[in-house]
């Protein structure tokens, strides 16, 4: 059990800065996922932390320890690594008892060690197979018992999902929220998917371009993201983005194409942000007296079974509209669109930062 | 139509060139300057010959019978296996290890390091020969200086003299200039090998040799395939460095089976013994390589 | 498919380019009538032998050269052996070869690749113009078979300094020779260089002291099968070298020394004697303008009691005449450029000694080759070759392993002879299984 601080951690590899300035803290027992595009130096920053790498400058702390140059066997760490690593010609029972076995732990302590985790992750079949024997699922397994034999103080995932197919990923994701549930290990999980960074992380650290733009719960980063770039990047379909200039009068355009109420004190440029479920498909014409009412024309329609999802466009405007199962659109109508100004988030179009409407 | 076309036919008339060219050629080319002198060299190795004049007397086994019982040969026949265990350890271990060192980026100038260490494969044995016979000169020779000064005098042997060294003295220059071969095919597999699987070693705690022993190299069976054929194939066809370097001396203790196959055929004008020889060489190629094909070969390219 | 616009295009050029060779030789042809085209295949151990060829060739067709042209085609002395056979036997053979003498020319003149060049000796009065011994070395069955253009000599080279400062005198007995010896020893200096890495120079001194202690016929005897090599008298004298390795009369790890580094220590000065063919004299001249580096002189291997010293006089260059050569009448009188007065003169001065030529201008050499050139010449018809020259390599091979190994003390003298006649047994029955056939 421990916590991770780092502090401003610089990494250039030759003329090229891949974090500039990176501080964070993980508290012990934490579930934090670092999400962005690819890129953006989440793998970097876990490669810092597992030592695998070394940084530039800064500091990284596990569990009170500076660690910064320590080799990766000390600093209480271990890793599930995207393509599980598994030792190819290694039964999986070696893979397992690997790491045990360096470290000189008596025989018979390795082997209950390796058949309790092996049972808690039901791979107790397979012990004397060779992983490729294994279906991608339990290869998966295999990967986390081999880091979880160590017991360690942060558990560190670099996209552990992402060669399992939908089906089994869903099954995988709840497996290891209950093992952290269970364990309660730090746990650092790197994923370029903001939906799997949704439902996994007690905490989300959401980067971009080496830069940390918002690291909060999940509903926070959803509900109230501080910048553009989080507002965009988490939420599926993204969030809908209507550039437009603010006056005393309201928020509009310059050809009168959408006309909105006015939000807070800000005036000039500023970037709407409305998610595709608060923009609503009205169903007839709707009365004179009716606002935040913008005509637009349907697109595409994507009907899911569950809903159906719009492609609208107006001029240089483009949006997504969450509609119902049933909704009555076709493509190449011109509809009507009624925003929810109390959900729409209000950005700076300069820096992309949030403005507080209140 | 339908039958040339199930046999191809048409497309070997629509790619004419590529059938002559991509085919036939080398077919004929391999039939005509591999398999007729390896088939002939066969044939002849049941005559005496003495290579001049026409008259080829058949002798049935005669040669096979004769080699039996020269000592030379099986002097020779031992050293090729001595030449062979060194050239499996030494330039295979030294290569495997360098290109690690060098994939693992734990020596400056990796570039060069490679350049430098693959250079004496280009060059020619005789080269190698000559050079190494003014190294390890007993008189003025750079390695037993090298040991004076290192204060490891007690090292210094008589690297060509002595009967029970000169012949693994040969194998260790030939290790030398060969290290370069499986160093480059080392180097090329060990950027095959999944980093995740080095890395995963390395938070377990696993050093250097381990991770170069335990992780990679059981990854690189593919390569250690091929580079133990081709130190088969090295060693069973030694030659250049025993004629430049000892002829054989002292008193043929360093003479090898393909140096055997020189003097009988050229100097003793036995050509037809000298075959048989060959053909011995040919039979433990052979033999050695179904052996790898069999053991080592065997999985090495299943997922 | 083939395009067939290309196809034609193909076999226009085709036609078009024989038409030319055709008529290119008919111009040539009609220019002049054609000469008799020798082939001379000659061997080059040295740069400077490679020169002075290409001089003998490019003389003989400025001045003869529309009646009779020579094309030489060089190879140097380790593969000659290899490309030799193979050309002998083609069905087109070199009209002018180099050979060897002793067994490998038997074998060469056994297989009837040798013309018979007596009716030459006769005409061009070979016989009283070229040294003697040479002359011998060519006869075989009283017939003469190969030309020797360069011949030479083994002798113990010393060096005078080393000899002027202990107080030495030149030796006339082997048992004077070895009392030098023990004196240079003792001043720290080391008798003899063996340089026997290669495992053919120990031979030398084995069968001088063969010869000299118990006569040229018992040498004639081992070397034509007439006296087993398991004879007392052979395990003697190898015995007697053993004898000489083991009161380190030789230089360390001789086994180990090959012959080029060997004359580093003797230019230092750090061996006395050393005994060695004359085909060294050009590496004992080194950079110098005239031989030698280093102070130096020879004496023949002195004699024991009872015996004339009998100095080993070999033919370094042999020229033979292809049996099956249209022009061995134009070949013959090739060879007798080589071996004229002006050619070997300019020899000496391009390439090394001796000339095989009794009247050759030795005058532009130092006085010590002068004094050995001399020597050569007068030694009279009697020579003996050494080892791997007098038997065929079958045998000599193995007598060469034998010495090394009994020197290096792995195997016993007696032991090494009886290595050496079980390969004499081995040759002996295949000698005589092809004569039945």
């Amino acid at each position: 059990m421990a916590d991770v601080i780092l502090e401003n951690i610089e990494k250039t590899y030759g003329g090229h800065t891949v974090l500039p300035n990176l501080n964070l803290t993980i508290e012990d027992g934490e579930f934090v996922v670092l999400v962005g595009p690819s890129g953006c130096g989440k793998s970097t920053t876990l490669q810092l932390v597992a030592g695998l790498d070394t940084v530039t400058s800064g500091r990284i702390l596990i569990g009170g320890r500076d660690v910064t140059y320590a080799p990766p066997k000390d600093r209480d760490i271990s890793m599930v690594f995207q393509s599980y690593a598994l030792f190819p010609h290694m039964t999986v029972e070696q893979n397992i008892a690997f790491g045990p076995k360096l470290r000189g732990e008596p025989k018979g302590k390795i082997a209950q060690t390796v058949r309790e985790i092996a049972a808690m992750l039901q791979i107790d079949g397979y012990l004397d197979r060779l992983p490729k024997a294994l279906s991608g699922g339990q290869r998966q397994r295999v990967a986390l018992a081999r880091s979880l034999v160590r017991h360690p103080g942060v558990f560190l995932m670099d996209e552990p999902l992402s060669n399992l197919d939908a089906k089994l990923r869903i099954e995988a994701r709840s497996l290891l929220a209950r093992m952290h549930r269970d364990l309660g290990i730090t746990t650092i999980y790197v994923t370029h998917d903001q939906s799997e960074a949704m439902t996994m992380g007690a905490r989300i650290v959401v980067m971009k371009d080496g830069r940390i733009e918002q690291a909060d719960p999940p509903l926070t980063v959803y509900n109230h993201p501080k910048t553009r770039f989080v507002a965009g990047f988490i939420g599926s379909p993204a969030m809908n983005f209507f550039d437009l200039v603010a006056t005393p009068d309201g928020l509009g355009d310059d050809h009168g194409r959408v006309r909105l109420d006015r939000m807070g004190t800000a005036r000039g440029k500023v970037t709407v942000g409305l998610r595709p479920e608060h923009i609503r498909l009205l169903d007839k014409l709707p009365g004179a007296e009716s606002r935040n009412v913008v005509s637009m024309t349907v697109d595409v329609v994507q009907r899911l079974g569950n809903e159906t999802l719009l492609d609208v466009v107006s001029g240089p405007f483009r949006a997504i509209v969450r509609a119902d199962a049933l909704a009555q659109a076709e493509p190449g109508q011109v509809r009507q669109f009624e925003f929810d100004m109390n959900a729409a988030h209000l950005f700076s179009t300069d820096d992309g930062q949030r403005i507080e409407a209140a | 139509m339908q039958i040339s076309n199930m046999l191809g036919l048409d497309w070997l008339r629509q790619n004419a060139f590529v059938a002559v060219f991509g085919m036939a050629v080398p077919t004929i080319i391999f039939l005509l300057f591999v398999g007729y002198p390896i088939l002939y060299t066969v044939y002849l190795s049941f005559f005496s010959w003495n290579g001049a004049d026409g008259a080829k007397t058949f002798i049935g086994l005669q040669n096979y019978t004769d080699m039996w019982n020269d000592s030379y040969v099986w002097t020779a026949l031992k050293n090729n296996f001595r030449w062979l265990v060194v050239t499996l350890i030494f330039p295979v271990v030294a290569g495997y290890s360098i290109a690690y060192v060098l994939r693992a980026r734990l020596v400056p100038f990796p570039a060069l390091v490679r350049t430098v260490i693959f250079f004496p494969v280009t060059m020619s044995l005789i080269a190698v020969g000559l050079m190494f016979l003014l190294i390890l000169n007993p008189m003025f020779g750079a390695l037993n200086v090298a040991l004076e000064s290192l204060g490891l005098g007690f090292l210094i042997r008589e690297w060509f003299g002595d009967h029970r060294i000169a012949i693994y003295t040969l194998a260790f220059v030939s290790g030398w200039a060969f290290t370069g071969m499986p160093m480059i095919f080392y180097f090329a597999g060990l950027g095959d090998v999944p980093k995740e699987t080095l890395d995963a070693a390395r938070l377990e705690g696993a050093g250097h040799f381990r991770i170069a022993t335990r992780i990679a190299l059981p990854q690189l069976r593919p390569v250690t395939a091929v580079v133990v054929m081709l130190t088969i194939f090295e060693s069973m066809r030694a030659f250049d460095l025993v004629a430049v370097m000892t002829k054989g001396a002292p008193f043929g203790s360093t003479t090898v089976l393909g140096y055997q196959v020189y003097l009988e055929s050229f100097w003793n004008s036995r050509v037809g013994y000298g075959a048989a020889i060959s053909t011995l060489i040919l039979v433990l190629s052979a033999g050695l390589a179904a052996l790898v094909l069999s053991r080592l070969m065997k999985g090495a390219f299943d997922g | 498919m083939f395009n067939i616009s290309n196809g034609i295009g193909r076999r226009t050029v085709f036609r078009l380019m024989a038409a030319s060779a055709l008529c290119m030789s008919a111009v040539a042809g009609s220019a002049q009538a054609d000469p008799v085209e020798l082939r001379y295949f000659y061997r080059a151990p040295w740069p400077s032998s490679e020169v002075y060829a290409n001089w003998l060739i490019d003389q003989w067709n400025a001045k003869n050269g529309d009646r009779i042209h020579v094309t030489g085609a060089s190879v140097d002395g380790e593969t000659y052996k290899t490309k030799q056979a193979i050309e002998l036997a083609s069905s087109s053979p070199p009209d002018i070869f180099y050979s060897w003498e002793g067994g490998r020319a038997a074998e060469v003149i056994a297989n009837g690749f040798a013309a018979d060049l007596t009716p030459y000796y006769e005409q061009y009065g070979w016989k009283d113009a070229l040294v003697p011994a040479s002359v011998s070395l060519a006869t075989f069955d009283d017939k003469q078979y190969f030309l020797p253009t360069e011949i030479g000599a083994s002798v113990v080279w010393y060096r005078t300094d080393i000899y002027e400062q202990l107080g030495l005198s030149v030796p006339t007995t082997w048992d004077e020779l070895m009392a030098n010896a023990e004196k240079i020893k003792e001043a720290g200096i080391t008798p003899f260089n063996l340089a026997n890495q290669k495992k053919w120079p120990a031979q030398f001194m084995w069968s001088a002291i063969l010869v000299n202690k118990y006569g040229l016929e018992t040498y004639d005897g081992l070397v034509n099968n007439t006296i087993p090599w398991t004879d007392p008298r052979a395990v003697d004298v190898t015995q007697m070298m053993v004898d000489l390795a083991q009161n380190d009369m030789f230089e360390d790890s001789f086994n180990s020394v090959d012959l080029a580094p060997a004359f580093v220590p003797w230019d230092q000065g750090k061996v006395a004697m050393w005994y060695q063919g004359s085909f060294n004299l050009g590496a004992f001249r080194g950079e110098s303008e005239k031989c030698c580096t280093a102070p130096m002189s020879f004496f023949p291997m002195p004699a024991f009691p009872d015996h004339d010293p009998v100095m080993s006089v070999f033919a370094e260059d042999t020229l033979m005449i292809h049996a099956k050569s249209p022009h061995k009448d134009e070949a013959a009188e090739f060879l007798d450029w080589i071996v004229s007065q002006q050619a070997m003169t300019e020899k000496l001065a391009i390439d090394k000694p001796f000339p095989s030529r009794i009247d050759a201008d030795l005058t532009s050499l130092s006085q010590m080759e002068q004094d050995l050139g001399k020597a050569i010449a007068g030694a009279g018809a009697f020579t003996f070759m050494h080892v791997d020259h007098a038997v065929s390599p079958a045998i000599s091979d193995r007598f060469l392993d034998a010495v090394q190994g009994a020197l290096a003390g792995a195997i016993s003298p007696e032991d090494a002879m009886k290595m050496t006649e079980e390969a004499a047994i081995r040759v002996r029955g295949e000698v005589l299984a092809q004569a039945q056939n």
